[in-house]
């Protein structure tokens, strides 16, 4: 297992690099660049010489791959240098607001996963009836909505009409439940289907007749047998979902006005604050990373045949 | 949501085996479509907006930019179905002009994936080796970030505005159409057919887009019905975030975000071009759906 979990992990190691690498060299070459801004704001840029070095003085005149390995060097110590709006470090920014992101994805994650695999079973064990269809018509419902729609439907109707919940802002589990429900909803449609898919399988296997034919009422077949069983595939939608809801949160935070990491990054993004929106992604792509491990590392536990080499054969699992 | 394969579907498989296939495959395909709940309502509504947007100026007596201040914010009425905004533009007609942006924004940035990602992934699965190993090493990268922090990314690079929306989203999604076509391209070509091309001594352009590309268009087809799905869903979200269109344009997510600040005094601002936005998005996803289990029976869920 220890050898399995060492593999995975430097096999990340690569991808983690590559995509730095991206983030550097996309957010690098911009116009309107950080140096024009920076000088226009302390006034230094009177002449062109100031502006050269302002450039010189930022290290912008070396070679690109030169200024890739400060980048890259800086991150691994945690330092992605300083927001070119408030001169503050980018790191400090960031942990600032990464407690809010993680909050609101991880609720909505578990939002996500309560509600998919409900939906989903129910919908396998009524198969045909309207309760089916109902569940996948949710699904497929959740999964079409737009997320930052969905967010300001349920401000307009717990927030305005009802008065539930405070608008907007961050604090309190008051304000976490609209924006997680609006993130975990947009989640649920996939674990549905996934989940109905899989408890169809279960319910046709032997030991489930084995089970009714020993006498047990249905709803303990159910609840015992099937339904811990449909739960693995849950396990690897989870890992992608997590992304998804990363991504989403992004939006989510903005309609919510959460001073989150997808905040952070769109406003970096409209002020071309490109230390910052090079952290921000950084961040979200790591924990992306990070969490699309933990599923390979869980299905490792789950599946013996995986940590025993077959590497090539877990996705058809 | 998918319906049982009818009772007479082994004679139409044996049928199409001995008839030539190009003219009954694409009979069958669209026969099991119009027998799906799903494909009737997807396609029916997909149809429809097409429609719309081409007869749009017919449709609707209003302009869509033109303000009238003398009718600002009025509610739903018959006058005008979906209430008109802050400026007094008939909301129904903005929508009604939107679905053309949406179908731009669908059909720019998903040929722009496809372009892109099929060749990709035709090359990548075909020739395998080293080529095999960067591209997807490229695409991991590309997916180890989430969809639409993708788009944005891309999006700070070339600027904001409409086009490069639509480039970025485009761009944003080309890993997927490389991993389902370098799959697919994989065991296509363990076929004996392609044995057969190479051994009368086909070139590999020509196994490639001759013997390869058609056999393999099922997955792609549904993979780029879904693609429209997505694109239409980041497409709007950018342009939420102000990214994307600028005001006066009427696009559906600026729309939404235009109705944010007056959420108290008009509901209807946000919530009808927001339902547009839905209904469209399910409508690609129905279609996309019943054309898999059209295309593959076997691949239903």
């Amino acid at each position: 297992m220890l050898v399995y979990i060492q593999r995975q992990l430097l096999l990340a190691i690569p991808v983690l690099v590559g995509v730095s690498a991206l983030i550097f060299f996309m957010l690098s070459y911009i116009p309107g660049q950080a140096p024009d801004i920076m000088a226009l704001q302390s006034g230094t840029a009177s002449s062109a010489e100031e502006l050269e070095r302002v450039r010189e003085q930022l290290g912008l005149n070396d070679p690109v791959i030169v200024q890739y390995g400060r980048f890259l060097s800086g991150a691994l110590q945690g330092d992605f240098g300083r927001s070119i709006r408030s001169n503050q470090p980018v790191t400090q920014i960031i942990a600032a607001a990464f407690p809010a992101t993680l909050q609101l994805a991880v609720v909505g994650t578990l939002i996500a996963v309560v509600i998919g695999v409900t939906l989903g079973n129910l919908a396998a064990i009524f198969r045909g009836t309207w309760i089916d269809t109902l569940s996948m018509v949710i699904a497929l419902v959740g999964w079409s909505i737009p997320n930052f729609w969905l967010g300001i439907v349920f401000i307009l109707v717990f927030s305005v009409q009802l008065g539930w919940f405070p608008i907007t802002g961050q604090g309190g589990i008051e304000r976490l439940i609209l924006p997680s429900l609006t993130l975990g909803l947009a989640g649920t449609g996939l674990i549905a289907r996934l989940v109905r898919t899989e408890s169809l399988e279960q319910l046709s296997r032997d030991y489930v007749t084995t089970a009714r034919a020993k006498g047990l009422r249905e709803s303990r077949v159910i609840l015992r047998h099937v339904f811990p069983n449909s739960l693995i595939p849950v396990v690897t939608v989870i890992g992608l979902q997590f992304g998804r809801l990363l991504g989403g949160a992004v939006i989510v935070e903005n309609v919510f006005a959460r001073q989150g990491i997808g905040r952070i990054a769109v406003d970096a993004l409209l002020e071309r604050d490109m230390p910052v929106l090079q952290g921000a992604t950084l961040l979200l792509a790591v924990i992306f990373i990070l969490s699309n491990l933990a599923v390979d590392i869980a299905y490792g536990f789950l599946d013996p045949r995986i940590r025993i080499g077959q590497g090539a054969t877990k996705n058809n699992g | 949501m998918a319906n049982e394969p009818g009772n007479d579907q082994p004679q139409k498989m044996i049928r199409s085996a001995l008839k030539p296939k190009q003219n009954n495959f694409f009979q069958i395909v669209l026969r099991r479509i119009l027998r799906s709940n799903g494909g009737i309502i997807g396609g029916g509504y997909l149809i429809s907006l097409i429609f719309a947007a081409a007869a749009a100026p017919l449709l609707s007596p209003y302009d869509p930019i033109k303000m009238s201040p003398t009718e600002a914010l009025q509610s739903p009425s018959w006058e005008h179905l979906a209430g008109t905004d802050r400026l007094g533009r008939d909301i129904m007609t903005r929508i009604l002009y939107g679905t053309r942006i949406s179908l731009q924004m669908g059909v720019i940035s998903v040929g722009i994936a496809l372009l892109f990602g099929g060749l990709l992934g035709l090359i990548a699965g075909y020739f395998g080796g080293w080529i095999d190993n960067a591209t997807m090493f490229l695409t991991n990268i590309l997916l180890a970030l989430p969809g639409i922090l993708l788009a944005l990314v891309i999006l700070a690079a070339l600027g904001p505005g409409l086009g490069n929306v639509m480039i970025a989203v485009g761009i944003s999604t080309i890993p997927n159409y490389i991993r389902v076509v370098r799959g697919s391209v994989l065991s296509a070509k363990e076929s004996d057919y392609i044995e057969a091309a190479r051994a009368i001594g086909s070139t590999n352009t020509r196994i490639i887009f001759y013997h390869i590309a058609p056999n393999i268009m099922a997955p792609v087809i549904v993979l780029t019905t879904l693609g429209f799905a997505t694109a239409v869903l980041i497409g709007a979200s950018v342009s939420y975030l102000g990214l994307g269109a600028s005001p006066p344009t009427p696009e559906w997510g600026v729309m939404v975000s235009e109705g944010r600040n007056h959420l108290q005094r008009a509901w209807w601002l946000s919530t009808m071009p927001g339902l547009a936005i839905m209904f469209t998005v399910i409508a690609y996803n129905l279609l996309g759906d019943s054309l898999r289990d059209a295309l593959d029976p076997r691949l239903k869920t």
